[in-house]
């Protein structure tokens, strides 16, 4: 009897041991200095520790792999009910482009509600964020509208994170292809 | 007794051996034939469609062109050899007989740059193929809001 209770409390604590999501990176510091698209100054990721977060990386002229990757984020939101302890980030790597305004035009296309929040900053605060989550970006091309107007487009990693209640990397997934029933599955194990 | 513990210690480890680095499969949803993003007035847009040739002859995709945006190009996305997602224009597609343009998410899609108006869902985009050998073909493409990856896009219209 007393070698069975030995057991389950080693079996228990096995358990225990291995259910904590292994931390990838710690995102918590340096803080950067950013804006919403409501214009409201924000500080990442100070301001949205206390609750899990689900972190994207876009550009609004993106045509193809960007919406991907913030419906992905609206589809995992929606799957785990549009919980208030789970908030959703997009940040841009284009704030040259992406102001408040057009980020704001950009949510409202996509019907998000007050939980999920696109962040963009001055390019060289942007720059030391993307270095810090590991997000590369480059110019791939340029092309002048009919109107003479410079277009470029960037090439960009593609991937959608998952922060702990820590602001700590627990997971990492390619933005536009996984399914987000994967992403949603992950986060319900941690709520 | 210690083989006891060692086996206890390994189902429970067993059982709960996640690690944090996630695969990625791909998501099963169908995909739509032609659709079109929403997007907003100045910005860019995206469009995907399916064009067969059913001429007996091979035909080349010359432009595109539609009345909801300035500029019109085909783009594919591509994986760059350092492992970032890129894009590029691809010209002067040449369709075998009874061959299919197909223009899906994550692929080759249509580019609409410096668009003219808002699309939002329940608008129509109309694009014109220019084709060397059959000439302008219309295709009619509603704006649809899709739900990417884990919802069943089948029903609808395409």
């Amino acid at each position: 009897m007393k070698s069975l209770s030995v057991f389950s409390l080693l079996f228990l604590f096995a358990i225990t041991a291995c259910s904590r999501v292994p931390v990838l990176d710690d995102l918590s510091s340096p803080s950067f200095n950013m804006i919403n698209q409501d214009g409201e100054e924000v500080v990442f990721p100070d301001d949205f520790k206390g609750k899990y977060m689900v972190l994207g990386f876009i550009y609004i002229n993106c045509p193809d792999v960007c919406p991907m990757i913030t419906q992905n984020m609206k589809n995992v939101q929606s799957q785990l009910g549009n919980p208030d302890d789970v908030q959703f980030v997009a940040v841009t790597f284009d704030p040259e482009r992406d102001t408040p305004e057009e980020l704001k035009k950009y949510k409202d296309m996509f019907k998000l509600d007050t939980n999920f929040n696109f962040l963009t900053a001055d390019t060289t605060t942007m720059s030391a964020f993307l270095d810090s989550v590991r997000v590369r970006t480059q110019i791939s091309f340029t092309t002048e509208s009919d109107t003479g107007e410079e277009l470029y487009f960037i090439n960009h990693s593609n991937k959608i994170m998952v922060l702990n209640r820590k602001a700590q990397l627990i997971y990492e997934y390619g933005g536009s292809m996984t399914n987000p029933n994967m992403i949603t599955e992950d986060i319900k194990k941690v709520l | 007794m210690r083989k006891s513990v060692f086996f206890f210690l390994f189902i429970g480890c067993v059982a709960c051996s996640g690690t944090g680095q996630k695969p990625e499969p791909s998501a099963e949803t169908p995909p739509l034939e032609n659709w079109a993003r929403p997007a907003v007035k100045g910005s860019m847009g995206g469009a995907y469609f399916v064009y067969t040739n059913e001429l007996p002859a091979a035909d080349t995709v010359l432009s595109v062109a539609s009345d909801a945006a300035r500029m019109v190009q085909l783009h594919e996305t591509y994986e760059t050899d350092d492992g970032i997602s890129g894009m590029r224009e691809v010209k002067n597609i040449i369709l075998q007989p009874e061959e299919t343009l197909v223009l899906e998410e994550g692929g080759l899609h249509l580019m609409l740059m410096n668009m003219q108006r808002n699309l939002a869902e329940g608008d129509t985009v109309f694009v014109t193929l220019k084709l060397a050998q059959a000439g302008d073909r219309e295709i009619k493409i509603p704006v649809i809001s899709p739900s990417a990856g884990g919802e069943d896009h089948s029903n609808h219209p395409q």
